[in-house]
């Protein structure tokens, strides 16, 4: 194996090694036909997206989930982008994705670089810090919600450390609620987003880091040219999975405030439940829901681009 | 290498596969015979909720009428309160609901009567029981192009539900005759005493909303009990009429005076059981019923009354009453002529007395029925006939209300004032 500006390169292959033999015969003819992935393919199609094409048809319409329908072309979308509380919606989403990302990617991958080896008590903190991931979210929600109650113990603490003034109704305060939803949405995600990193870490070679070590990098040296090219597809993998995280972020904001106080904690999700199931308004809800999807869609591609392999940036 | 078989063992099964694919498919979306009247299945399902869990009521009137009309069935579907409406409609449009189902009248909210009926979704009541039985006041709430759609479960006023041996221990005078400047002079005296007069719920849109509609009950549908079809007509607005603005800016009020409870903009609906429960607050505002359901839950402990909401400028206090629990017939039930006469059963003065009892509500045809002891404070309301249905029921979509419910919250953590709340109840309105 060798390192050309901090990329790993596989060994060449040997031309003489032999290669795995190519499957020739007729042996087990019948099965792993493509039509035995007919079915699961039908319900694939049918379930996930048809569905899907149905619901965005809707968008043009005037549904409101019960009888007959017009078509109000793209009424629809003019007004997810000019009614406020729903242009709130979108900024609150983008908001949270954005925080959600960078914060839980900044701190799962700080306790897996301080988990990653040596500690001996490591296998008991990286349970411990996983054990959020495997709560219901609803549950840890409601936990929280008691927590930020005004009478709750986040509350009694600053009390009890004479920090009083900074008491705060926290879930019904307009300027601190959405930072709350914040804080919950990272807690409850951080050791899913350390488990990734922890599984990049194990593909980085010790002996480069000891090697590095001796040519006298420093941490920092060593972190930024060897381990953070190494577990790039770990990183492009937690930071397109939190992003799609963020943006659809429903429990957590519809337990902690339900949107509010007023609409300040709205997000597109919420607006998506709350025009469809509770104002009927199901052809807006299918607009808004349709904007959702083509944010995570474009925002996830541009995401991969920008944290591709170098490997392949270079090709 | 080629991955399309040939054999005909191949083809057989893809077309076997699509086959079995499309009769799973569309078993989903299969329609069943429908019965002849006269030789109708004598089994049907009742999809409800409730909001207490230990009530009976629909349980022993289903069980009544099963033990009246031998012969009969009837299974009921239990439905989590929290999503009924949701899947009420998703059932119906669908084809799959229950014969019989418990939905809210009027419109206005996520299963109302009138979206329903719009739709041809629910059977028409055609017989002349149902028309006869429904109090002129509230005809309209159960009606869609003059054709009956539903019939009421019971009859609730809304107001403060209200600890008055907490309050009287602590020295909170406050009674039916109270004004709102009494109201506001006793959320004082409560506070001195290390207790709130009333918990709020302000992230429960509900809760800040029927507060506000017991005050409207006075300033607005008091003196003009049509000032829904004005609306409707666009002859008044809510930010452009007087009784709204009092309406709204009394909340204000109850809140500078610090009527409610810290942090009450954040707190859910466990602050209102628990604030009175455990003696913080000495009531909070929501139906009648919930006399009966904390009466229950103490054991007696608690024993509270329910109180008219005085209102700010009204020269008149009326009390807010709510008729939207209904029950109501698929249009696409096989048993249609059992649906209604289980549904007429309950329009009966014992029938729809079994249901107010159990629900620790009112008939709707009161009657010489007996209130119920926490209803004490309004007898008079009732018999001097100055009550009001709560308008809300007649708004033409769920925005409305939730915008009220909503503004009230962002009203009192400073987001938006009086006017700007009422505004958005017109945007919300539409035109």
């Amino acid at each position: 194996m060798t390192i050309t500006n901090g990329t790993l390169k596989p060994p060449e292959t040997n031309a003489d090694e032999p290669i795995a033999a190519k499957r020739t015969g007729t042996a087990g003819v019948g099965f792993g036909r493509w039509w035995w992935a007919l079915p699961a393919v039908a319900l694939t199609l049918v379930v996930t997206y048809l569905t899907t094409a149905v619901g965005a048809f809707y968008a043009f319409t005037d549904w409101t989930g019960l009888g007959d329908f017009n078509f109000v072309g793209f009424d629809n979308f003019i007004h997810v982008f000019r009614d406020q509380a729903l242009l709130g919606s979108v900024r609150n989403t983008l908001l949270l994705a954005a925080g959600f990302v960078v914060f839980t990617n900044l701190l799962g991958l700080s306790f897996a670089l301080a988990l990653n080896r040596t500690l001996k008590c490591r296998y008991f903190l990286r349970a411990l810090i996983f054990m959020p991931v495997v709560l219901s979210s609803v549950a840890v929600s409601f936990i929280w919600k008691f927590i930020f109650a005004y009478d709750g113990p986040l509350n009694q603490f600053l009390n009890s450390m004479g920090l009083g003034s900074l008491k705060q109704d926290w879930l019904a305060n307009p300027a601190l609620a959405l930072w709350c939803i914040l804080a919950v949405m990272v807690w409850r995600s951080i050791g899913f987003v350390m488990v990734i990193y922890l599984a990049g870490l194990a593909t980085v070679p010790v002996e480069l880091e000891e090697a590095a070590a001796l040519d006298g990098a420093g941490i920092w040296q060593t972190f930024r040219n060897i381990t953070l090219p190494t577990i790039q597809p770990s990183v492009t993998i937690a930071t397109v999975l939190t992003l799609i995280q963020g943006l659809t972020v429903f429990d957590e904001v519809l337990t902690l405030t339900g949107g509010g106080p007023g609409d300040a904690t709205q997000t597109l999700a919420t607006q998506v439940y709350s025009q469809t199931f509770i104002y009927g308004g199901f052809g807006l809800g299918a607009a808004a829901a349709l904007v959702l999807t083509v944010f995570i869609l474009i925002l996830a591609l541009i995401q991969q681009f920008v944290a591709r392999d170098r490997a392949v940036r270079e090709d | 290498m080629s991955f399309v078989s040939n054999s005909p063992r191949g083809w057989l099964a893809v077309g076997a596969t699509a086959v079995a694919a499309t009769i799973v498919l569309s078993g989903c979306g299969s329609s069943s015979q429908t019965a002849s009247p006269e030789n109708e299945p004598q089994t049907i399902k009742f999809a409800f909720s409730q909001i207490n869990p230990t009530d009976t009521f629909f349980q022993d009137a289903a069980a009544n009428f099963e033990k009246a009309n031998p012969g009969t069935k009837i299974e009921l579907v239990k439905l989590p309160t929290e999503t009924a409406p949701q899947t009420i409609t998703t059932q119906l449009q669908g084809g799959s609901a229950a014969d019989v189902l418990s939905i809210f009248s009027g419109q206005g909210q996520t299963g109302s009567m009138t979206g329903f009926a719009k739709a041809n979704l629910l059977l028409e009541l055609n017989d002349p029981e149902f028309s006869t039985t429904l109090p002129k006041s509230i005809e309209k709430l159960f009606k869609y192009n003059d054709k009956v759609y539903a019939v009421p479960v019971a009859n609730m006023p809304a107001g403060l539900i209200f600890n008055q041996a907490k309050a009287q221990e602590i020295g909170v005078k406050l009674d039916a005759t109270s004004s709102f400047d009494d109201l506001l002079k006793q959320c004082t005296v409560a506070r001195d005493k290390g207790v709130t007069l009333t918990a709020l719920a302000g992230t429960v849109p509900g809760n800040p909303g029927i507060l506000t509609m017991a005050l409207a009950s006075s300033t607005v549908y008091g003196p003009n009990p049509e000032w829904n079809a004005d609306r409707i007509a666009g002859k008044t607005t809510f930010a452009g009429d007087k009784g709204w603005q009092q309406a709204v800016g009394g909340v204000k009020q109850m809140f500078d005076a610090g009527c409610f409870q810290e942090g009450a903009a954040g707190a859910g609906f466990d602050a209102l059981n628990s604030g009175m429960g455990q003696g913080k607050a000495l009531g909070f505002f929501a139906p009648g019923a919930a006399t009966t359901a904390i009466a229950n839950a103490t054991k007696g402990a608690v024993n509270p009354v329910i109180l008219p909401m005085p209102a700010p400028g009204a020269s008149q206090t009326y009390l807010g009453t709510t008729s939207e629990l209904a029950l109501a017939g698929n249009a696409k039930t096989k048993s249609p002529n059992l649906v209604k006469k289980f549904l007429k059963s309950l329009t009966t003065k014992e029938g729809a007395e079994g249901l107010a009892k159990g629900l620790g509500a009112i008939p709707v045809n009161l009657g010489d029925y007996q209130l119920p002891s926490g209803y004490a404070p309004i007898a008079d309301f009732y018999k001097q006939d100055t009550v009001r249905p709560l308008g809300y029921n007649e708004w033409p979509s769920g925005k409305v209300y939730d915008s009220l419910g909503k503004g009230i919250t962002a009203m009192i953590t400073g987001q938006k004032s009086p006017d700007d709340v009422l505004k958005d109840m017109d945007a919300a309105w539409g035109n």
